[in-house]
């Protein structure tokens, strides 16, 4: 029973590999064309361009932990404060004359 | 414009900067600086004046491409004190003399927080609308703030007896003709600001008056020969003498120079190009001295007459009408409208030979 068995399931595997076989060589192949070299052809090389001006594209921050400025925002928007603190630093000399 | 008071420098009275989106950061995230203390000394250790300074620093962080760009203008640069500098001799190799180059000549040097926050270095900073960041600057407080000594006056008028640009008049400010790449840069690291085409060009507006291009007789019979300012200057703009540098007795830089001059002359193009083919543009006198140096040491510019101190100028005070091209008559045969030998000081004659003019046009 089990020979005949294998003996059918081998027998349809052959079956099958004959008929696909049959189909295969029945195909007609795709025509090609040979390859033929394309005329040289002079491509216009575009004139130079002006560059156009780099956009402002804004890419957000990155959020990076800061400490708080709570501290500077007091006293910098202090008119009171920021007169009592200042100091006049000299960052010219007196010695400076003519227009400029 | 008037100068600031310190406190008034760093005030910021309203909360309109407070909420704008460059204050995400916060003033610790670009400027540094200490959190809760109110000490003065303690807050400001480690903070940075201008975090703007290094090619766009901070700024770079959202407008990258600016940025950028900006590095190489010359407003970033200062290219053109290097590049004349340089042909007269300058020894920027020299650490002792790049010092000085330093202390004298860089605060021109401007960044994006010079133009768009507070005033530039050179008109002694201080914060314009209390840090707002401005992306079209103050015509007075920045752009004035650098150009204000000689370009400023002659196109607003200021000089006597002169009318001001028409463009002015018009109300054409600074924007309108200058566009954002003669700030920003466009990429091109230039040699001076007469390196390439003229930004803006009078004929990028009057294309007309180009010669052959127009009914106007006089545009096609000068053709290239005269830059437009030569016939459309309205009269006579600032020409200044002997800048001398140094150190004071507490050894802060000083700078001495004379008043200046009203002056109104025609030079030879002393480097006629394809972008700026003029045989006669204006000149006006510029105040370097051979020994501009002269506190620091002897021939600090040993080829200072390789370049002309009247000097090819871009003048800013345009009419239509001119004294000088209300008649042929008017320019032609006038010896005086032209930079003659006789104007020129006999030391300064081999650094002018370019621009004098010999033959008076008749």
């Amino acid at each position: 029973m089990k020979t005949r068995t294998i003996a059918w399931v081998v027998g349809l595997i052959g079956i099958t590999v004959l008929i696909l076989a049959a189909c295969g060589a029945a195909a007609t192949p795709t025509p090609t064309t040979a390859p033929t070299k394309a005329p040289p052809t002079n491509t216009p090389v575009p004139p130079p361009t002006n560059t156009p001006a780099p956009t402002n594209t804004p890419v957000p921050p990155t959020p990076t932990p800061v400490p708080s400025a709570d501290n500077c925002v007091a006293c910098h928007t202090s008119a009171e404060t920021l007169q009592k603190l200042a100091e006049t630093k000299k960052t010219g000399s007196a010695e400076t004359e003519g227009e400029g | 414009m008037p100068p600031l008071e310190a406190w008034e420098k760093v005030f910021i009275g309203s909360d309109t900067f407070l909420k704008d989106v460059h204050n995400t950061p916060n003033c610790i995230g670009c400027h540094g600086g200490q959190p809760g203390t109110d000490d003065k000394v303690a807050a400001h250790k480690g903070v940075v004046r201008d975090p703007s300074a290094d090619k766009g620093g901070v700024c770079a962080n959202c407008h990258g491409e600016i940025a950028k760009t900006s590095a190489t203008s010359l407003h970033y640069t200062i290219n053109g004190y290097y590049t004349i500098l340089g042909q007269r001799g300058f020894d920027f190799n020299d650490p002792k003399k790049a010092e000085i180059f330093d202390r004298h000549c860089t605060s021109c040097h401007a960044t994006c927080g010079q133009c768009h926050i507070s005033r530039p270095t050179s008109a002694d900073g201080g914060l314009v609308k209390e840090h707002q960041v401005k992306s079209i600057v103050s015509l007075s407080d920045t752009c004035l703030g650098c150009h204000g000594g000689r370009v400023g006056p002659e196109f607003m008028g200021k000089n006597p007896g002169v009318p001001g640009d028409v463009h002015w008049t018009k109300g054409i400010n600074c924007f309108k003709c200058h566009n954002m790449t003669q700030f920003h840069g466009d990429g091109t690291l230039y040699a001076h600001r007469y390196d390439g085409k003229p930004a803006p060009s009078c004929l990028d507006c009057h294309p007309d008056a180009a010669p052959g291009k127009g009914q106007v007789m006089q545009h096609n019979i000068h053709g290239d020969k005269l830059d437009c300012r030569v016939c459309h200057s309205a009269g006579a703009y600032k020409s200044c003498w002997n800048c001398h540098v140094g150190l004071d007795k507490e050894g802060l830089p000083y700078r001495k120079l004379d008043p200046s001059v009203l002056t109104f002359k025609i030079g030879k193009n002393p480097n006629p190009t394809p972008d700026r083919p003029w045989e006669y543009v204006l000149v006006r006198h510029i105040p370097v001295p051979a020994d501009i140096f002269g506190y620091y040491g002897d021939n600090m510019l040993p080829n200072w007459a390789s370049v002309p101190t009247w000097k090819y100028a871009t003048v800013h005070n345009i009419q239509k009408i001119t004294p000088q091209n209300k008649d042929c008559k008017n320019c032609h045969g006038h010896p005086e409208l032209f930079l003659t030998e006789k104007d020129v000081d006999p030391a300064e004659l081999e650094a002018n030979r370019a621009v004098i003019v010999t033959e008076i046009p008749k």
